[in-house]
């Protein structure tokens, strides 16, 4: 059985609870166990290293300290954990004037980071530890016929140089456990690029015609929209919700997906808190 | 709110500038840039907003064009999707040299209100959204645990020996 301290961050718990309760339903399905790390908080967000280079570092190093403190290695559900967290933790891995110079910051509070820890994303967890096949072997309820149009995310590929997740401009792991689930992983255009999230506060106008041409396209291609992160999924169900025209796109977290094919129902896994009404899904079950 | 000029003056150029870019980490390469564009045809803001050209971004930066630059508020229009930085065939790390210009940005008193605000956030809660009893209460009803207190203090420690306060004249509550 693998054992990983959950990382939430901060958007997880206070909007989408229902990413964290699908997650844990479906790890404790597949013989996943997810602790929660103690003690830590934000993982510095994206945006901190436009403010200064070495807090992002040492902000990522002390979360990554009270892993390393629980003997643990970390899942994140959030892209944009996964892309702090996993970049820096490289960094720090390769550059020991940075880890020295970051665990002299971390001296004041105590804490030290000596880069035994391991960042995956779920999505990640699910492939490598479990896998597409077996998870095939598991379903209760495969999907038939569900078109499914996946939105990997940007921090969930890039920067590949260093976050080495997958192929940046094929990638295949959310696409296969898509497919495991018996729905099929459609290729749509534009299927990689950003879904806006990132300047929602710098022009949230510009950020929500991303979002809404990203599901103009998918909508022609799919019957459900799959992300693997709490800003797109936040993206993408927000620009359908006001002046949205013509038939909505469902969108659910792929944990979601994958314990609806597991025979969980929709409270269990909080489909019922999605903003847009996913029931139609049911009919390829 | 276009971010070139339409005439360089030389003496205007700050020579050491591209030195100072290349001193942040991942923005080392800036010089390698010749100007092909793969990057502004790769962003997915400079499809829609014409001005926001990170090609554009990355000579200024090499000219020396400073002020016009750290001024500009399209700065903080990347997305920082790395779209850019996958596909620059001389690895100049275009979204990286963004951040390093933003954050020379900052230091010139240039800082978008949101991360601003962000950070104060942060020191405060340890997170962007404060957990409260009433979001446990939610999460109780779901069958999910209350989530775990942040060592905040410990955050606001390393942001004020960092500087973090100082460089965004904010305060850190609590602590020392």
């Amino acid at each position: 059985m693998s054992r990983y301290a959950l990382f939430l961050g901060c958007t997880i718990p206070a909007r989408l609870n229902s990413y964290d309760l699908s997650s844990r339903r479906v790890a404790e399905a597949l013989g996943i166990e997810l602790v929660d790390l103690e003690g830590a908080g934000c993982c510095g967000t994206p945006d901190m290293e436009s403010l200064d280079h070495t807090m992002a570092a040492a902000m990522a190093a002390w979360n990554l300290s009270l892993a390393e403190e629980q003997g643990l290695d970390i899942v994140v559900l959030c892209n944009g954990c996964h892309e702090v967290l996993r970049k820096y933790n490289v960094m720090l891995k390769q550059d020991s004037k940075l880890l020295k110079e970051v665990n002299e910051i971390l001296s004041k509070v105590g804490r030290e980071y000596e880069g035994t820890v391991e960042v995956k994303h779920y999505v990640k967890v699910l492939y490598d530890d479990i896998g597409p096949d077996k998870i095939r072997q598991m379903l209760k309820k495969p999907f038939k016929g569900l078109r499914a149009a996946v939105h990997y995310g940007c921090h969930m590929l890039r920067p590949s140089e260093l976050i080495q997740f997958d192929d940046p401009e094929n990638p295949h792991i959310l696409d296969d456990l898509v497919n495991a689930t018996g729905a099929v992983s459609v290729d749509y255009p534009d299927k990689l690029e950003c879904c806006g999230a990132p300047i929602l506060a710098v022009n949230e106008e510009l950020s929500n015609s991303i979002a809404k041409y990203k599901v103009q396209i998918a909508r022609k291609y799919a019957d459900v929209m799959i992300t693997a992160c709490p800003f797109c999924f936040m993206q993408y169900e927000g620009c359908q919700v006001t002046g949205w025209e013509g038939e909505q796109l469902p969108v659910l977290h792929y944990p979601q997906l994958l314990g609806l094919a597991l025979g969980m129902e929709f409270e269990e896994l909080g489909i019922n808190e999605n903003r847009i009404d996913a029931s139609k899904i049911l009919e390829f079950l | 709110m276009a971010i070139g000029v339409s005439v360089i003056r030389f003496e205007e150029l700050d020579p050491e500038f591209k030195r100072k870019v290349m001193e942040i980490p991942g923005a080392d390469k800036l010089t390698y840039c010749f100007q092909c564009g793969t990057c502004t045809a790769a962003c997915p803001i400079g499809r829609r907003v014409s001005d926001f050209r990170p090609r554009l971004i990355a000579r200024m930066a090499i000219l020396g064009l400073k002020k016009p630059l750290l001024d500009s508020d399209l700065l903080w229009l990347c997305a920082g999707c790395y779209a850019c930085q996958e596909r620059c065939p001389q690895q100049v790390h275009p979204t990286d040299v963004i951040a390093a210009l933003r954050s020379l940005a900052v230091r010139e008193g240039n800082v978008h209100p949101s991360l601003k605000m962000k950070t104060e956030l942060i020191a405060k809660s340890g997170r962007l959204y404060e957990i409260t009893e009433f979001e446990n209460m939610m999460r109780e009803d779901m069958g999910l645990p209350p989530v775990a207190e942040v060592k905040v203090d410990e955050i606001r420690e390393i942001m004020r020996v960092v500087g973090l306060d100082k460089l965004l004249k904010i305060e850190l509550e609590g602590g020392q």
